[in-house]
């Protein structure tokens, strides 16, 4: 069963050069109980997509496409039922959740805020929350300080519980450890799995600039660039045998532990992403594409080659989607 | 952010370009005012107590001096104490706050501890002990007096800014190229704080403006020649009010409340151009 | 042949404004880095190695011990900037606060050209250009109008223009995304082979270390605590931190489950007698808190008391 459906979507950012088309036409769907990964380059949309199926402001403006959470679609609604469904429906771990809180309040006040506007009494929720902070290993007693009493990652980790209060049906973590130390890493990513394996959340969205962070968490994996999807599939698959040429080269570029120079060569992918205000009709990775041929100055669509989908003309004989 | 974005969010700032017209006005109507009267603002010119009229656009006051004509002068006096005590005080606070910051060390220590010193001194009572012992005083004098008390804050701020330039990476390179200090200053840092010491003196300006209608209005502005200051003492000092001329305290008290406005004005729609969090698309 | 030694460095930083308190960022560092050799330093925030670049570099300078270019004091060696940077020079990792905004590339590259007295201007920014294989327009360019990988090839490319010795790279690719990565650690190998010059790579990447260097020394809350051969290093740390951060490395045969509890990051301003790891390690014993001291054993040096 399907959580959020995402068809056709288009986020574009109004700059003075123009329209910044930073999603161009997205389409995925998250399932009951899943993690999916989004993986891509600075540049790629990860982040525009993640924010924008939660919070809409310019510059951002949304500019066609659906995205279905159960039955409501998330770009068809105004702010006020847009902040209800928040927390309840679809929550986000931004990137840097440790300055999300308001420094002048109190955490346990920033929780009693939070729930009376979604008409729920902290009294009944005080066992979970305290059950919760143990969980993450923090003491109920930090419900009196203020954030600031905090370090970044304890700061972290409280936002973590904060947004997943209301057992959301979704979460989406934004490069939530693209600031951390690598030891740590992995201490808030396990969390993060076990927040899920407890029912916190349904679904989870991880969005990271780091394909191998995703070997440990993501059941599926997307792969954006420039805007595009450029390929989806079960993270095995996509390790083992991915498709598109655009993985391969990210997959190649990735130093794995244990890899000297003399013994593999790292390829990394030689030219730099288009420039999203002047984009062609041509595929957007045919600049960089090694397999690049004549077919290419039609951008591809979707064919689905197995369990995996995958935007490139060599796999035209697969079916379109 | 390039030359072209600050143009594009600078002309297209409703606030600026507003703020811009009225100062532009202000400005114009100070150097070409005392041109469109006979009078000098001093001179007593025709009968007293006379209420705006054609002879007399803004009216006379209790000596049958011209109104309008003190107003031009005032203002055009008004404006230069904002341009120099504004300016020297941007320009010591900058030097200060920047030596400190770039230096840092004991250096640092001693320039912040005077600053902090006058910073507690309540600069309105420094102001008043200065300029009564001075037997004469200009507006240029009053400028001076007023800029060597504004700068503290200033030199604050610049310092907070200078520290967090220094630790760039491109002054560091710039120190690892052997590159000479005054060529780092002057080529790497200085132009990055441009934008922010441009604010810094707007805010100097209208707060020197203020701080000389303060001192006008206690008796210790300018010996000779007219202000809007030392017309809004005046007024109150023969009893404008009571006496029911209005026009010999609304405009002076007007054009104060509109210049130091408009500059307030012009920082925000400033603040909206360099800082693209404010600005609205 | 010895190019670069640290010998017992410490750096402190006042805490406060009376400077009573003081810090320990750099706590009694020692290593030699060799002719053509690449030297990694890694370790995590808070670890000091970015500290120690700046003591080389001469942005800092030591509280104690003595840092020795080419048999001669750096601190003596800095009395001239101009020649002891001719051959130190440094890449730093954010390639978008490098570049100042309102210059062109070509005025960037042009500078330490005129400072160093290089003859032939533009014959040699062709050169340094091709040789970070960025084209020769680039010259003509700002800051904005370049991505951040070719902005690290720039700022590469200025410090390679006096044929230095020694390049100090600070995370030269912590901000760069993995497909550019890639190709700037491959240039520095490159640039390495063809004109002999060292490299001390400071990174936080474990598997980027081990990719290019030839040693590696891993520091924890600013002392060294492990240092050896690349290989030796990443596939048999001796530490428990070493190995704590080869066990955190991403690897796509390995679960989630298998990482256990990794604690938090120490805090230099309270740090405990003796390891300074202790709080965060499994094989922690009362000795730890008098413990603090390098071992040498087999070629390898571990601050360790398992390997007493």
């Amino acid at each position: 069963m399907e959580i959020l459906q995402v068809k056709d979507l288009k986020l574009y950012y109004k700059t003075l050069y123009g329209m910044a088309k930073a999603v161009d036409g997205v389409s995925f769907t998250v399932r009951k109980g899943e993690t999916l990964g989004i993986a891509g380059e600075s540049g790629c949309g990860k982040t525009t997509l993640g924010l924008g199926l939660v919070l809409r402001k310019p510059p951002m403006v949304w500019c066609g496409g659906q995205a279905f959470i159960e039955d409501t679609d998330l770009m068809n609604l105004d702010e006020k039922s847009m902040r209800k469904l928040r927390y309840e429906k679809i929550s986000i771990i931004p990137q840097y959740a440790m300055d999300a809180l308001n420094p002048t309040k109190k955490i346990r006040q920033i929780i009693q805020d939070l729930l009376k506007e979604h008409k729920q009494r902290y009294e009944e929720k005080q066992e979970l929350l305290t059950e919760r902070l143990t969980l993450i290993n923090l003491n109920k007693k930090i419900l009196d300080m203020y954030p600031i009493e905090l370090s970044g990652g304890m700061r972290q980790r409280l936002v973590m519980v904060i947004s997943t209060l209301l057992n959301p049906k979704l979460l989406i973590s934004d490069e939530i450890t693209s600031a951390l130390d690598v030891s740590t890493q992995k201490t808030v990513i396990q969390t993060l799995y076990q927040m899920k394996k407890k029912g916190f959340m349904d679904s989870l969205i991880f969005i990271t600039h780091d394909l191998s962070l995703l070997y440990q968490i993501a059941d599926r994996v997307m792969i954006m660039y420039a805007g595009k999807v450029a390929e989806i599939g079960e993270i095995q698959d996509i390790v083992d045998n991915p498709l598109h040429p655009y993985t391969r080269a990210l997959i190649g570029s990735l130093p794995r532990i244990g890899v000297r120079y003399h013994e593999t060569k790292l390829k990394g992918i030689h030219g730099y992403p288009p420039n999203l205000l002047k984009i062609g009709p041509a595929c957007r990775f045919k600049e960089r594409c090694p397999m690049a041929f004549n077919k290419c100055e039609e951008n591809p669509p979707i064919f689905r080659v197995n369990a995996q989908e995958v935007a490139c003309w060599l796999y035209e004989e697969g079916e379109r989607v | 952010m390039n030359l072209k974005e600050f143009v594009y969010f600078f002309l297209r700032n409703k606030k600026i370009i507003t703020a811009l017209c009225i100062l532009g006005l202000l400005a114009l109507v100070s150097i070409f005012g005392p041109f469109l009267t006979s009078y000098d603002p001093l001179e007593f010119a025709s009968a007293p107590y006379q209420p705006p009229n054609r002879q007399h656009w803004l009216g006379t006051n209790t000596f049958g001096q011209d109104l309008f004509t003190q107003t031009v002068y005032g203002l055009r006096s008004s404006l230069l104490v904002g341009l120099f005590g504004g300016g020297l005080a941007t320009i010591i606070g900058l030097i200060i706050g920047f030596l400190a910051g770039y230096r840092g060390g004991w250096f640092d220590e001693i320039l912040m501890m005077l600053t902090n010193i006058l910073m507690v001194i309540p600069t309105l009572a420094l102001l008043i002990i200065i300029a009564a012992y001075l037997p004469y005083r200009g507006v240029l004098i009053q400028s001076v007096i007023i800029g060597l008390t504004a700068w503290p804050w200033t030199a604050r701020a610049v310092r907070a800014q200078t520290l967090s330039l220094k630790t760039r990476e491109f002054v560091d390179l710039a120190r690892i190229t052997a590159t000479r200090s005054s060529k780092i200053i002057f080529q790497e840092i200085m132009p990055n704080m441009m934008s922010y010491v441009f604010m810094v003196f707007i805010l100097q300006f209208g707060g020197a403006i203020l701080a000389a209608t303060g001192l006008d209005f206690i008796g210790l502005g300018p010996t000779r020649g007219i202000s809007l200051g030392i017309m809004l003492q005046q007024a109150t000092l023969w009893n404008a009010i009571q006496l029911g001329m209005w026009w010999w305290v609304v405009t002076p008290g007007a054009l104060i409340t509109l210049v130091v406005a408009t500059l307030y004005i012009m920082n925000t729609g400033l603040d909206e151009v360099f800082n693209p969090r404010l600005r609205e698309m | 042949m010895k190019l670069l030694s640290l010998v017992k460095v410490v750096k402190d930083f006042p805490l406060g404004i009376l400077g009573r308190e003081r810090i320990r960022a750099v706590d009694r560092v020692s290593f030699d880095v060799y002719d053509s050799a690449i030297f990694a330093l890694i370790g995590e925030s808070g670890s000091g190695k970015t500290t120690i670049g700046k003591l080389i570099l001469g942005l800092l300078k030591p509280t104690s011990g003595e840092i020795i270019f080419n048999g001669q004091n750096v601190s003596k060696l800095l009395e001239d900037p101009e020649k002891y940077y001719r051959n130190v020079q440094g890449i730093f990792q954010d390639p978008f606060s490098a570049l100042n905004p309102v210059k062109r590339i070509g005025q960037f590259l042009e500078r330490p050209l005129k400072i160093f007295k290089i003859p032939d201007v533009k014959k040699r920014l062709k050169e340094v250009l091709s040789e970070v294989e960025l084209p020769f327009d680039s010259v003509e360019k700002y800051p904005h109008e370049l991505s951040g990988g070719q902005r690290q090839r720039v700022v590469i490319a200025r410090s390679i223009i006096t044929r230095p010795k020694i390049i100090l790279a600070d995370e030269p690719t912590s901000m760069l995304d993995v497909s550019i990565k890639a190709s700037i650690l491959n240039l520095i190998l490159r640039l390495r082979d063809d004109y002999s010059v060292s490299f001390i790579h400071v990174t936080h990447d474990l598997a980027s270390a081990k990719y290019i260097s030839d040693r590696i020394a891993v520091m924890y809350a600013g002392q060294i605590i492990e240092e050896g051969y690349a290989r030796d290093l990443v596939d048999d740390p001796l530490h428990p931190y070493t190995k704590l951060l080869r066990s955190a490395a991403p690897d796509p045969n390995k679960s989630i489950a298998k990482i256990g509890q990794t604690g938090e990051p120490p805090d230099l301003i309270a740090l405990p007698n003796g390891c300074a790891f202790k709080p965060r390690c499994p094989y922690a014993s009362k000795e730890c808190s008098s413990f603090d001291q390098m071992i040498e054993k087999d070629g390898r040096k571990v601050r360790c008391i398992l390997y007493r």
